[in-house]
């Protein structure tokens, strides 16, 4: 029988483990819009295994919107944690691939910071395994979350489905424009196949 | 045979289409389809990830890449 005092810390550890997921999964939405952005208003068109880096991405989002939709499950934390192993793989080869500049093999896009894609997605993996570890470390034996839904947190419950709306709707923008730029071929384009 | 398996290409509008179905099938509430769809996704996304890094001369390997050690003073003297 759980006594009042661990009850009140088993919610405060549940909402700050909604906050923690709500925080990563605005901080992805927020690296896709702007890689967006860069796409539509600067021309840079994404090459292939940029699009899979993005795909990555949704897929560690897909583990966290399932946390806010049917409540906290480690099998969710396992489906975040395999794309975010395959972002790394994906990220760690692409930088290999332009670590020596040579034709047709050079980064690709702005620099951010003095950094490209692929290697700000080396640590944003890295990040995202950090986070999770970190979390298990702190929150490790926390079965009592998943009896705590999200929904007991309106606000956080709230704000996670708008998160999670923002980020299926720019799913989608990706996937029309990933048709536009490639039809139903191979990715490696100079401009939108569909619109020339 | 690897580069026959190799040769046939997923597309990415499919990988795309697959993690958008994940993504509504969840929101929507059909967990099991979610998954499924997830798993496609991954599947094909690992296939695609493959192929754009498969080269029939060099198959996975990164030539570009030294990985020979450089000759050091003491190699160059064992070896005569």
């Amino acid at each position: 029988m759980k006594g009042p005092a661990t009850q009140k810390t088993q919610q405060v550890l549940a909402l700050l483990n909604y906050l923690y997921l709500l925080a990563i999964m605005v901080v992805i939405a927020g690296i896709l819009t702007a890689a967006m952005t860069l796409q539509y208003a600067k021309g840079e068109l994404p090459c292939p295994l940029c699009l899979l880096q993005r795909v990555a991405m949704f897929g560690v989002c897909f583990g966290i919107i399932e946390n806010f939709r049917r409540g906290f499950s480690y099998q969710n934390t396992g489906y975040s944690l395999l794309f975010t192993i395959f972002l790394l793989v994906v990220a760690v080869r692409q930088t290999l691939l332009d670590i020596y500049p040579r034709p047709g093999h050079e980064y690709i896009g702005s620099a951010v910071l003095g950094l490209h894609m692929p290697v700000w997605s080396i640590i944003i993996a890295l990040c995202l395994l950090t986070a999770y570890a970190a979390k298990l470390a702190v929150l490790g034996g926390d079965e009592y979350l998943e009896e705590i839904p999200p929904n007991q947190f309106p606000l956080i419950g709230k704000l996670g489905d708008v998160a999670s709306l923002y980020v299926i709707v720019i799913c989608a923008v990706n996937f029309v424009s990933v048709v536009l730029q490639c039809g139903l071929e191979e990715c490696h384009t100079f401009g939108y196949r569909l619109l020339q | 045979m690897l580069s026959t398996i190799m040769s046939y290409q997923p597309t990415m509008a499919a990988v795309f289409a697959a993690m958008v179905l994940a993504l509504l099938s969840g929101w929507l509430n059909r967990p099991r389809l979610a998954v499924t769809c997830l798993l496609v996704c991954l599947i094909l996304a690992i296939w695609q990830f493959l192929f754009e890094i498969y080269d029939p001369k060099t198959g996975f390997r990164m030539p570009w890449i030294q990985t020979q050690n450089e000759p050091t003073p003491r190699s160059l003297a064992a070896a005569g």
